[in-house]
């Protein structure tokens, strides 16, 4: 497989093709990247293409030895942030509800399944309520497995940020989650004291 | 979970990482296709079109299934939909034009070579090696520099690092090996200088990668690389450091040393200490061994001239070895180990800066078992009286022992990474907090000067209340964009909170909307303890330029009270308190909390 340098190189004296490659090769990343952020399938499909688009016309100032991926996935990434804050709507990824209430192997009894199907839930609605630093670092580096230097560079901010976003993000999640998986015990309890 | 209802790191992990397999992707467009298709021939670099201009035309569009039409809608015949497109496509050369103009500012600001371009000046770091391991066949190594004074990163660059690392003496480069490669990293910038293949140079018995360890020359010309594979033999490489290219290479040694190499001052031999055996002497200019010295080492550590180098032996005895003249010239017992198989044992080892102090970690974890528990000691050097000792009440699992640039010395804690400082003084929590979120491993730590731009000096005055801080944060404004800073703790330990003391983040934010009336505002947010009485925050300014306020713009305070309350969203044993703090466009702020008997002080800078 040729490998990026290479068809960077290309594309930038006009081989079209070489371009296209490499599109190839991260339009899949780079569009589930923007969809993470618009929440809408013909956003993200718009985001990517002016991603890419501005990409192409950026390639002679892009840093041969530099990693691309992070290069492409932070223009895309701002143009999928441009188009969520111009569409001022707010980001709900869909998730596989159904699906995931039927996948939970590891509780097998009915009541086990309802729990972990509830958290599962709610951790989808917590996540579309985190802000959009955190969630984009949460979700870049979970769903997507990038690399917390890959994220830094995507975001223009250092390591250091993205791992405090991600600690922050992983730390809300779970308040949340406790405080509402705590709260109908104390409703119980207060039923059956009652 | 827990018992407690408590969700541990790996459950949340695999929480977060489960949901992340059930989001409803809408199936990818094919670009690519498009892009082939869309019959574009571009130019070359000096001259090419604007991909904005080709999409004008309406013969862009594809008929390959899947594939996406560059800005064009679903073709459905529509008249409107017709002429929207043509308008849609003259405006979106004009936007693109914009766009690229756009990112060309984005990519001229965000340059980390023209932020750091044209520094020769000298800085004061931590160099410290960790690796990540998110999953089984996935691990990656990084070598991450920190300013010695502000622990803030300067950068981080992933390398391919098994081995160990060296600076030159101009501090221009570091020297970093891996499994596969030797790396010269430029340590302005982080960049990769030049990277060889290893495969060719390292002693390779069984054709299983080995290890290779890089270290300089005194005057900087020459890399001596290390390499084994077994650990029972071993070979030197002499390298070019300017190229990497291989000058000499010596014949392979039957001894079982411990990788790393210390070079004499004068550049005349190589020490290898050889474990519990002996201290292999190489002479530079024959690359061929000379007598070894007869010593036992377990730890070693040399001066910063290098002209000594005290060896470490696992009877406890601690020798110096004059570099130059390639002898033993004192002996003496420094610690009291009992006999036989008892333990502690030594751990690590390293010589303050200042070549005053001598610090030994031990410890005790086979006799009883993986507690990782490190006593430190401290010795004077010459006379090896002992000066301090000090054992941490909590398990640390340190990841290596290093001085620092005050004569004192750095300990970094394995999983977290969060630091200590150990001096004649005690330890000291200098409770920084490098875990990424995921399982960050800290191998080693290593003082050293390299030649980075130092960071911008306070321009903060020095007033009683701040006369201990450093600063700590600096927050800038400008491009109307949201800056967020660190998490920055207060006697915070490492990510968990210990529910007694306050825990502080700030967050700045500066969309045109927080900018009202010459005020920026700080979201601040408090972890405060389940005390009976408030915390009391209170803002002051330190220079005349600068005021900072709590409240909304009808009632500013200089303090504010938080108290623990009822409901509030909790963290462990904490509550989560928010305020919002005023400050004026730029100068010197500091935020004193105060709760029970304790006050602590946080002084930053802002800049407009």
């Amino acid at each position: 497989m040729t490998n990026d340098a290479s068809l960077i190189e290309r594309a930038r004296f006009g081989d079209d093709d070489a371009f296209a490659d490499l599109v190839e090769r991260y339009q899949a990343l780079a569009f589930r990247a923007a969809y993470l952020i618009t929440g809408n399938a013909q956003e993200a499909e718009d985001a990517t293409q002016e991603g890419l688009i501005r990409a192409h016309a950026a390639l002679g100032r892009f840093r041969i030895g530099e990693p691309f991926r992070p290069w492409l996935l932070r223009i895309v990434t701002n143009a999928a942030r441009d188009r969520k804050r111009s569409s001022n709507r707010n980001m709900r990824l869909a998730m596989k509800l159904d699906q995931f209430e039927r996948q939970q192997p590891t509780n097998p009894s009915p009541e086990g399944e309802a729990v972990a199907a509830e958290r599962n839930a709610a951790v989808a609605g917590l996540l579309n309520e985190l802000p959009e630093s955190d969630r984009i670092v949460l979700t870049y580096r979970y769903f997507l497995d990038l690399r917390v230097t890959e994220i830094a560079a995507i975001l223009d901010v250092p390591p250091s940020t993205v791992r405090s976003r991600l600690l922050r993000a992983r730390n809300r999640l779970r308040t949340r989650l406790e405080t509402r998986e705590h709260k109908p015990a104390i409703d119980r309890d207060r039923k059956r004291d009652s | 979970m827990t018992n407690h209802g408590r969700l541990s790191d790996n459950d949340l992990d695999a929480l977060i990482r489960g949901l992340g397999e059930h989001v409803d992707y809408p199936p990818t467009p094919d670009f690519a296709v498009s892009w082939r298709s869309s019959g574009i021939q571009a130019e070359s670099t000096m001259g090419r079109r604007s991909r904005a201009t080709n999409l004008a035309a309406p013969e862009t569009t594809t008929s390959e299934p899947g594939a996406t039409q560059w800005l064009e809608p679903a073709q459905q015949g529509s008249e409107w939909r017709q002429a929207a497109r043509l308008i849609v496509a003259g405006i979106a050369a004009l936007v693109v034009g914009v766009l690229i103009v756009l990112v060309l500012r984005e990519m001229r600001s965000s340059s980390p070579e023209i932020d750091r371009a044209g520094s020769s000046e000298l800085r004061e770091v931590f160099i410290s090696t960790f690796s990540t391991s998110t999953g089984a066949n996935e691990s990656f190594s990084f070598l991450l520099v920190r300013d010695a004074r502000s622990l803030k990163e300067v950068f981080t660059v992933e390398v391919d690092l098994g081995g160990w690392f060296t600076v030159s003496p101009d501090g221009a480069h570091i020297y970093a090996s891996g499994d596969h490669y030797l790396s010269a990293i430029d340590s302005a910038t982080g960049g990769t200088v030049w990277e060889k293949p290893l495969a060719d140079r390292r002693l390779r018995e069984f054709g299983i990668p080995g290890l290779a360890t890089p270290a300089m020359s005194p005057d900087g010309t020459r890399l001596y690389l290390y390499s084994t594979e077994s650990g029972f033999s071993y070979r030197i490489e002499e390298l070019d450091a300017a190229t990497g290219e291989p000058l000499r290479t010596s014949d392979v040694f039957d001894h079982q040393c411990n990788s790393r190499i210390y070079p004499s001052p004068d550049g005349k031999a190589l020490y290898l200490p050889c474990h519990n055996d002996s201290v292999d002497v190489i002479d530079i200019e024959t690359l061929q061994p000379q007598p070894p010295l007869d010593l036992e080492p377990v730890e070693v550590a040399q001066t910063v001239s290098g002209h000594a180098l005290y060896v470490l032996s696992s009877d406890g005895e601690i020798a110096t070895i004059d570099t130059n003249a390639q002898q033993v010239v004192a002996r003496a017992q420094l610690l009291d180990l009992p006999a036989g198989d008892a333990f502690p044992i030594i751990a690590y080892m390293a010589l303050s800066n200042d070549d005053a102090t001598l610090a030994v970690a031990l410890t005790d974890d086979v006799v009883r078992g993986p507690t990782f528990t490190y006593e430190y000691r401290l010795y004077e050097v010459g006379s090896w009286q002992e000066v301090g000792r000090v054992s941490p009440g909590s398990p640390i699992v340190a990841g290596g022992l290093t001085p620092d640039h005050t004569g004192g010395f750095l300990i970094v804690e394995q999983d977290e990474g969060a630091a200590l400082r150990l001096d004649r003084d005690g330890l000291e929590s200098l409770v920084y907090d490098l875990d990424d979120g995921r399982d960050a491993n800290y191998q080693r730590t290593v003082a050293a000067t390299i030649a980075a731009a130092a960071e911008a000096d306070a321009s903060c005055p020095v007033t009683p209340q701040t006369a201990n801080q450093e600063i700590r944060e600096r927050y800038e404004f400008g491009d109307f964009r949201t800056v967020e800073v660190a998490d920055m703790y207060l006697n915070f330990w490492g990510t968990s909170y210990d529910g007694e003391s306050v825990g502080y983040t700030a967050m700045m934010s500066h969309p045109n909307g927080y900018e009202e009336g010459g005020w920026y505002y700080i979201t601040l947010q408090f972890v405060v303890p389940d005390l009976d009485r408030s915390v009391v925050v209170s803002g002051f300014r330190l220079d005349t330029a600068g005021d900072l306020r709590f409240g909304d713009s009808n009632n500013p305070a200089s303090s504010v009270e938080l108290w623990p309350s009822p409901g509030m969203e909790t963290i462990g044993l904490g509550a989560l308190r928010r305020t919002d703090a005023r400050v004026t466009g730029s100068g010197c702020f500091g935020i004193a909390v105060q709760w029970d008997d304790n006050d602590e002080t946080v002084v930053f800078e802002v800049v407009d």
